[in-house]
């Protein structure tokens, strides 16, 4: 039986270098091409018609705009607004990435740190940009809550730069254990199914069932991280542009 | 653990951004502006629909005042034409009933008149009758000659 890390295994499709850096088209970046592709089908025939009675299909596309549309609202309020095609963008990547990964077979980038942190540490550094920009050096005062005693600001200021700076390292790990760690889970127990005999009433069918509850456990943690995702960077970025 | 081989990292963090910048453009270009002006024509038809539905309502309501004054009025004008009819007519019973009550009064007063006469008639047609017998009476069973005048009188007591 193969390790049940083998699935994370990646494979370049089309090598290519530029300037000695390995740049290949791996399966990594062809599920990341399905699941964009995937979802992009989706919610540009979703957008299509823009009946004033949605249909289903219309439907998908109205609630997942709605439901960014108010966590960005809800979050980082009128200066939100223009970021708000991102976080939507955002939010159907990661989605789609987690969902698409749950296919047999598929693969789940959102389970490379690489990725994970990519888009974390990207976040982080565009979110502090922002701020800075918006704020000028008065953006540092987001590391000295204001009304604390300033004989505690040795304390506080240490303490409030490294939780800065842990935010993308929390926020890429997160993703990335959770994805890493359920689909380890689902290989672990659908190899325990082949093992045991799939198709044997005992004891096959216990760990088989166990599985087809796995997966509906996976598939909600997928929109589950997903939105925890999404909703950390919006809280990100109301703190870069609204300090404390 | 595959996740940790960095020969893979330049590789996913260059697609990811290549591939995540043309599902931006994507969404933001052909899906995002469709799925926000549907929401939002459906946000506003709804508020013209609502804001139209009051305007009607205070057009009904106000034709419901007007034909309620007018109910009103009407009433009122029916009730005045009812209490001058009655007046009216109670003025025209009472002359007629005093008309009646004078022509009664005076056949009344006629006919005791009338009665009267004939008591009155009776009265000395009864005296005469009783001078004439008393007359008779003493001529007969005393011999005395009574003259009328005085047997009258007599009788008249």
């Amino acid at each position: 039986m193969s390790s049940p890390l083998e699935q994370f295994q990646i494979e370049p499709i089309v090598p290519f270098d530029v300037a000695g850096v390995n740049l290949a088209y791996t399966n990594s970046a062809l599920w990341m091409t399905l699941a964009s592709l995937g979802a992009g089908a989706l919610l540009v025939a979703s957008a299509r018609d823009g009946k004033l009675v949605p249909g289903r299909l219309q439907s998908i596309g109205e609630l997942m705009y709605e439901f960014i549309a108010t966590m960005v609202r809800d979050n980082v309020g009128n200066a939100g607004k223009k970021y708000f095609p991102f976080f939507f963008t955002l939010f159907s990547f990661v989605l789609f990435g987690n969902l698409f990964g749950l296919i047999p077979g598929g693969f789940t980038f959102t389970s490379h740190i690489a990725v994970t942190f990519g888009m974390a540490l990207t976040i982080f550094v565009v979110i502090t940009i922002i701020g800075i920009a918006k704020h000028g050096t008065h953006f540092f005062a987001l590391f000295f809550p204001s009304g604390a005693p300033l004989v505690t600001a040795p304390v506080l200021i240490p303490i409030e730069i490294i939780s800065y700076m842990a935010r993308p390292i929390s926020l890429s790990i997160r993703l990335f254990a959770n994805m890493t760690v359920g689909h380890i889970i689902l290989k672990i127990f659908a190899g325990f199914v082949i093992s045991l005999g799939a198709f044997l009433l005992v004891p096959g069918i216990v760990p088989f069932a166990i599985l087809v509850g796995l997966v509906g456990l996976e598939i909600f943690i997928a929109a589950l991280h997903a939105y925890i995702f999404t909703i950390l960077s919006c809280i990100y970025l109301n703190d870069a542009i609204h300090l404390h | 653990m595959p996740q940790l081989d960095h020969t893979w990292f330049a590789s996913q963090i260059f697609w990811l951004f290549v591939i995540f910048a043309i599902f931006y453009f994507v969404l933001s270009k052909l899906v995002l502006p469709k799925l926000g002006a549907a929401i939002e024509g459906r946000e506003k038809r709804i508020e013209g629909d609502l804001a139209r539905a009051g305007s009607l309502k205070g057009e009904s309501d106000a034709m419901i005042a007007t034909y309620e004054k007018a109910l009103a009025e009407s009433r009122a004008k029916a009730q005045a034409v009812r209490a001058e009819t009655e007046a009216k007519l109670a003025k025209e019973a009472a002359a007629k009933s005093a008309e009646l009550n004078a022509a009664l009064a005076d056949k009344i007063k006629a006919a005791e008149t009338r009665i009267g006469q004939a008591r009155k008639d009776a009265l000395s047609n009864v005296e005469s009758l009783a001078a004439e017998i008393a007359v008779e009476a003493a001529r007969k069973i005393a011999g005395l000659t009574v003259s009328e005048a005085d047997a009258r009188a007599a009788a008249r007591g």
